[in-house]
């Protein structure tokens, strides 16, 4: 089991205030409705008691359906990894982190050269991700552009699981055919759909289309899923300002109509299925018209989302950790700090977007090591002060008494690897030892673990032969048309 | 004989602080060599946890811990060693904080991990006036000394020892190191002083650097 346990998490919200959001998205969907745009969704909620209007598509949700359908969703939500020291149980106690996903961009990481991603890059954040502390589930992280876009998703998905044996969670089920070839190569890695639906190592993000649109390709796919046992994240990201109110409330309310709506298909449809709240609301930059995803605001609604999403005792994923920064750097640093900082502190379930720059568009794998020191600190954080006799230690200060030192002290060595953040790349040399040694940045620092990294064997390889089925499906697909299909 | 050397090497390695006086005791007891003890046995197992430093592997309280263990033994076997004969060959260095200052964190730790890279470290302690610092240098034939300070008030008594030495012909008997958080690399070289470092691993690299020098 993975996940960093958090003691006591830190509220951006009250009881009031998330009591508040709950009825005032309760309001919405019963007053304003939410355009639903799959017949397949539409008619289940009409046949469950909601009004359908069908010039607009409108649905509006009588408060019963949607705490019925809460009442349903799945209780306990894992994320299982090809090999079971992998799995990602999101029992609402553990912060699990997950890299940033679908970049068309790469830095490469040899002439450090911006250009469009190939196959290879994901092969590779795949592999610097395996050698992470803190990384507990794995996105496809850059898209590969040199493949046919037929199958673009598919190859991605088939790197992925042959270079990780962590949970690996995609975005890019935007029909039924989608899903479906998700669920084929998910399960010939695991050996059939029942293995599959006893542990699901995939789950997909369904996004919203903000505000107050649920697309119909993404649910489609969501409620394929469903049946097949595989999670799926409801991924709402209203801008405020733009696509939802500027105040975060008022963009928590929007996202909780979207969520709830969702969630109700997801229900009705397969009882029980497991669903996940994403959020990824993050603030437009009025100046720039860019998304300010490196945005401390993104963290603090995601922290919110977080303890309305357990309100409703379902987990959170959360974006964050990101940067809106052109290159990796001070400002780079200071946005993933900022975002990430606010999500491990409020207990976010999956907090997905390291290694990524330019708002999630470019890798970096440099940013992967990086990122991972700076979650080493900020678990440190939030592990917070411990206070006991042990911790206390009056017998040692009277031990040492006035003028000595604690350094020879049995309970110093004890102690000091879970009271001490230990850097592994952040480094605290004096001047004259650092230049003596080559002055080196933190990214030259990082680059180094990055070819170590490289150098290692992936942990359990996929069998030659399940490589081989997942080519056939490949192939298959290429013969098909999407639309077709 | 053999395996008195070898557990007391381990005890350094296993930081046992506690019980190394009697193992001390009882390999003298037993017929050991002090001398050996020291050169063959521990000093070989505080180079062990000294690498595991360099390393990474190993912390500040486990090197303290082990250069404890190791200040116990030698505590018993040094006054064995016959006077006149053959000594310790590690080169000694002396430490003090100059007169006015009473901080010394900074310098343990150099003494510390002097220790663990195989230097015989003498430290006089705090608030050290010159006179006494170049006296015990003599004494003990010092081959560098190093003096710390910790404020702005208290640095002067660097330049002081210096002067001082050259005046009474010590200034080539002896290297002279000066450390602290306001000491410049600037600093130590208007007082003539042999260097300085920015931290404990520095000053390890530098009294290896002087050492070499001289020989």
């Amino acid at each position: 089991m993975t996940g960093i346990a958090i003691r006591r998490p830190y509220p951006v919200l009250d009881r009031e205030g998330i009591e508040k959001i709950h009825a005032a998205a309760m309001q919405g969907l019963e007053r304003v409705g939410v355009r639903i745009g799959t017949a397949r969704g539409r008619r289940l909620l009409k046949e469950a008691g909601a009004h359908v209007d069908g010039r607009t598509n409108v649905v509006k949700f009588p408060p019963a359906l949607i705490q019925e359908c809460v009442r349903k969703t799945a209780k306990r939500v894992v994320l299982y990894g090809r090999d079971s020291s992998q799995d990602a149980d999101l029992d609402l106690k553990h912060v699990h982190i997950c890299n940033d996903g679908n970049g068309a961009m790469a830095i490469d990481y040899d002439t450090g050269e911006r250009r469009s991603s190939v196959a290879d890059d994901l092969m590779r954040s795949a592999r610097v991700s395996n050698a992470l502390d803190n990384l507990h589930v794995y996105w496809p992280m850059t898209t590969s552009m040199d493949i046919d876009a037929r199958i673009r998703s598919l190859v991605d998905y088939k790197l992925s699981f042959m270079n990780t044996d962590k949970h690996v969670q995609v975005c890019t089920t935007v029909s039924e055919t989608a899903a479906r070839e998700l669920v084929a190569m998910a399960s010939a890695v695991v050996g059939g759909e029942k293995e599959l639906r006893r542990r699901p190592i995939v789950s997909s993000v369904s996004t919203t289309i903000a505000p107050l649109q649920q697309e119909g390709g993404n649910i489609d796919a969501a409620l394929v899923l469903g049946e097949a046992g595989v999670p799926v994240a409801l991924f709402t990201m209203p801008t405020p300002g733009a696509s939802g109110p500027v105040t975060l409330a008022g963009s928590l309310t929007v996202a909780a109509m979207e969520f709830l709506s969702g969630l109700a298909m997801c229900q009705l449809a397969n009882p029980g299925a497991p669903v996940i709240w994403g959020n990824g609301i993050a603030p437009l930059d009025m100046k720039t018209t860019t998304r300010g995803g490196g945005g401390p605001e993104h963290g603090l609604d995601g922290a919110a989302i977080t303890q309305l999403a357990h309100h409703y005792g379902v987990p959170s994923l959360c974006g964050g950790f990101d940067s809106t920064a052109s290159v990796m750097g001070t400002q780079a640093a200071i946005e993933t700090f900022a975002s990430g900082m606010s999500l491990v502190l409020g207990g976010a379930d999956l907090i997905v977007g390291i290694g990524l720059i330019e708002d999630a568009r470019t890798l970096s794998l440099e940013k992967l090591v990086i990122d991972d020191e700076i979650i080493n600190m900020l678990r440190r954080i939030a592990d917070g002060i411990v206070v006991n006799d042990e911790t206390i230690a009056l017998d040692v200060i009277e031990r040492v008494g006035a003028g000595g030192t604690f350094l020879g002290q049995r309970h110093t060595m004890r102690h000091l690897r879970e009271e001490h953040f230990m850097p592994k790349l952040l480094d605290r040399r004096s001047y004259d030892v650092w230049l003596k040694d080559g002055a080196k940045s933190i990214e030259q620092r990082a680059h180094a673990k990055v070819l170590e990294a490289l150098a290692e064997p992936v942990p359990h390889p996929l069998e030659p032969d399940v490589v081989k089925e997942l080519d056939e499906i490949i192939h298959r697909a290429a013969r098909t048309p999407l639309a077709a299909a | 004989m053999q395996d008195y050397i070898e557990r007391l090497r381990k005890a350094v390695i296993d930081y046992d602080m506690e019980g190394m006086t009697k193992l001390a005791e009882d390999a003298l007891a037993a017929g050991l060599d002090p001398l050996k003890a020291i050169e063959e046995g521990l000093a070989l197992g505080i180079r062990v946890v000294g690498d595991k430093f360099g390393a990474g592997e190993l912390f500040l309280p486990e090197l303290v811990m082990a250069a404890e263990a190791m200040r116990a033994g030698v505590a018993v076997f040094e006054p064995r060693i016959p006077k006149g004969g053959k000594g310790r060959v590690a080169p000694k260095v002396l430490l003090a904080t100059v007169q006015d200052d009473i901080h010394e964190i900074g310098k343990n730790l150099v003494g510390t991990m002097l220790t663990a890279s195989g230097f015989q470290v003498i430290d006089i302690g705090v608030n050290q006036p010159c006179e006494t610092i170049l006296k015990k240098a003599k004494e003990i034939d010092a081959v560098v000394v190093g003096v710390s300070a910790l404020m702005t008030t208290s640095m002067p008594r660097m330049k002081e020892l210096i002067e001082s030495a050259e005046g009474r012909g010590a200034r080539d008997v002896h290297q002279f190191i000066v450390g602290g958080a306001p000491v410049t690399e600037q600093y130590a070289k208007d007082i003539k002083s042999d260097g300085t470092a920015g931290d404990a691993s520095g000053a390890v690299k530098l009294v290896h650097g002087l050492v070499g020098d001289q020989k």
